[in-house]
């Protein structure tokens, strides 16, 4: 697993564009989603101070008011042992549409999103959160040097 | 034959309402042959944008890279630049530029209608301004 997610993170590297645009994005606030059934609230506060130290060296802020919701889904499924995870991340915000009255909605600006299947699921959702997370600040990057 | 333009114009503002938001900030043409007119006359070369309006990369480039001041300038100065959208307007342009990868530019010469250069996907501002200066030596030996 650490081998295939060392993989990817390399291609990620050399193919650091996203369709999304990550311009001017500073201020976040952590939004947690645990529908995973093996991660308890120990796990949940260690991969949120991850998130958050990984967020924060890449230079975005924390604790303002009306940041953009970083959100973190985790889903899964046991099957004969076998855990089939899903870990979704991304960047909700509010945005103006270019429908008729420029319409305000709630949107997702951003999502990365990957699925495994697992016999060690902490171990591996961490590193999947790490690489979704490695993503994420590389398409920043790449959305706001000159 | 201000008529035909007109008309191909407005035909073609019935389709892909973004695509036409940007020809417009970015003063691109959205016809073709109108576009090779121009060229002719000016001795410029064609830079034709091939896009659809469900495209995120196509979007991303025109945002990120086409509408920037430092492109706009270079393209403007340098050629007769169209838009259009690669499903909806299929049949008003070459057949052989009709490509299944998207965003793609065509550099083309307006006399042969050969394409001198040619640029696919998404890419940031100095690599493409570094592609449209290979295209403008490639014209500039061409026609030497």
């Amino acid at each position: 697993m650490r081998k295939l997610l060392l993989l990817i993170f390399t291609c990620s590297l050399v193919f650091s564009s996203s369709i999304y645009t990550l311009d001017n994005v500073k201020n976040l606030n952590i939004y947690f989603d645990n529908k995973s059934g093996f991660l308890d609230n120990k796990n949940k506060e260690d991969i949120n101070k991850l998130i958050t130290k990984e967020l924060t060296s890449a230079g975005f802020i924390f604790g303002k008011t009306d940041a953009i919701i970083f959100f973190v889904k985790v889903k899964a499924k046991e099957l004969d042992e076998t855990y089939f995870i899903n870990v979704e991340l991304g960047l909700a915000e509010e945005v103006i549409t270019k429908r008729e009255g420029s319409v305000e909605t709630f949107a997702h600006t951003y999502i990365g999103s990957e699925l495994i299947e697992s016999e060690e699921p902490y171990t591996d959702t961490v590193e999947l959160i790490e690489y979704l997370l490695h993503e994420f600040i590389e398409s920043y990057k790449d959305d706001n040097e000159e | 034959m201000k008529f035909f333009i007109i008309t191909c114009v407005f035909i073609s503002s019935i389709f892909g309402a973004d695509i036409d938001e940007f020809a417009l900030e970015a003063n691109y043409l959205r016809d073709y042959n109108s576009a090779l007119q121009v060229a002719k006359k000016e001795n410029k070369m064609i830079m034709l944008l091939v896009v659809a309006d469900y495209c995120p990369w196509c979007k991303k480039f025109e945002r990120k890279t086409l509408q920037k001041p430092e492109v706009s300038k270079i393209v403007q100065e340098n050629f007769i630049p169209v838009v259009i959208d690669k499903n909806k307007e299929k049949g008003s342009y070459p057949k052989e530029y009709n490509t299944p990868l998207i965003p793609t530019v065509y550099f083309i010469d307006p006399h042969t209608q050969e394409r001198v250069h040619e640029t696919v996907a998404y890419m940031k501002k100095k690599e493409y301004i570094s592609h449209i200066n290979d295209t403008l030596e490639l014209f500039k030996d061409k026609n030497k």
